[in-house]
């Protein structure tokens, strides 16, 4: 079992009391009335789906009920850090200084 | 105006009058907290001092944390959720006094009496028992603190007033089951 940093919480938590909710940062259409099909498209279905890096929200349904955001490699399915929902996504630097701080010895 | 709180159907309590006794001691013992009103809280913490006005308690501002009176608890559960715990002689002037919080404070106050039951579980094997389903650390979680968690397969929320006395708040179709997973989990000889 993995212990998740929740933001709000601001403790390491079970991974039971979790759970994930899709990719983060995906943007709606700011008006929906003009978007063109393509947009929607691009919305409700393209995901990075990457090695390595992925964003992610996730819930923590059975514990303070709040979304966050969280940076997990895909690969190590390491987490790496997590953040408040509407904080700006972490930049690069940022991510692989963690990553090589959490490379084990 | 809504009918006085303690006038309506008697809530539906699979416990009764159980109570379990395991041990010498006893190492564990098990009992259905007594009946009360309990209201699920959302409020910005900008308003939280107006509402614990309104609620005639203290209300902890931090997740995590509890109030725990002579009858009213307040428990934060998130950063704008509480559980309030109050005698049922009291809920009635509290759905009148949030009420009237209205006109100056944007808030939601939900009686959730019947939603939930609460457990006593104490002695020298409670937080074994607990701990056989609920994969927080209990040893070093402080004294005074409570939380949404899970035990076994059913979501509960946790109050740890010392190692050996916790109150659990577990969906009252989900209570038998949770008792009975703690008589087995306190059988367990620790080796
Ligand atoms: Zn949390």
């Amino acid at each position: 079992m993995l212990l998740i940093d929740c933001p709000y919480c601001r403790q390491g938590r079970p991974e039971i009391e979790f759970s994930h909710a899709g990719e983060a940062h995906m943007e709606r259409p700011a008006d929906p009335e003009t978007a063109s099909d393509a947009q929607w498209e691009a919305f409700l279905f393209h995901r990075t789906n990457p090695a390595g890096i992925h964003f992610e929200r996730w819930y923590h349904i059975h514990g303070c009920g709040c979304y966050f955001n969280a940076v997990r490699d895909t690969v190590s399915e390491k987490f790496i850090l997590t953040y408040k929902a509407g904080e700006p996504r972490p930049a690069v630097s940022e991510i692989e200084a963690l990553m090589v701080e959490k490379e084990p010895e | 105006m809504s009918e006085p709180i303690e006038t309506r159907l008697k809530p539906f309590n699979p416990l009764a009058d159980k109570t379990l006794a395991l041990g010498g001691r006893p190492d564990l013992f098990l009992r259905p907290e007594d009946e009360c009103a309990r209201f699920s809280l959302r409020v910005p913490v900008g308003a939280l001092k107006k509402a614990a006005v309104a609620f005639e308690g203290n209300i902890p501002e931090n997740i995590g944390e509890m109030s725990v009176g002579t009858g009213k608890s307040a428990l934060c559960l998130g950063p704008d959720e509480w559980l309030l715990l109050a005698p049922y002689r009291d809920a009635q002037s509290i759905i009148v006094r949030f009420s009237q919080l209205y006109e100056t404070a944007a808030h939601s106050l939900v009686d959730v009496s019947y939603c939930t039951l609460g457990i006593k579980v104490c002695g020298p094997r409670a937080r074994l028992a607990l701990n056989s389903g609920c994969p927080l650390d209990l040893e070093n979680m402080p004294a005074g603190r409570c939380t949404r968690t899970v035990l076994a397969k059913a979501q509960i929320i946790l109050l740890k007033f010392d190692d050996q006395h916790y109150r659990l708040e577990i969906a009252r179709s989900f209570a038998p089951y949770i008792w009975e997973f703690l008589k087995n989990a306190g059988k367990i000889e620790e080796h």
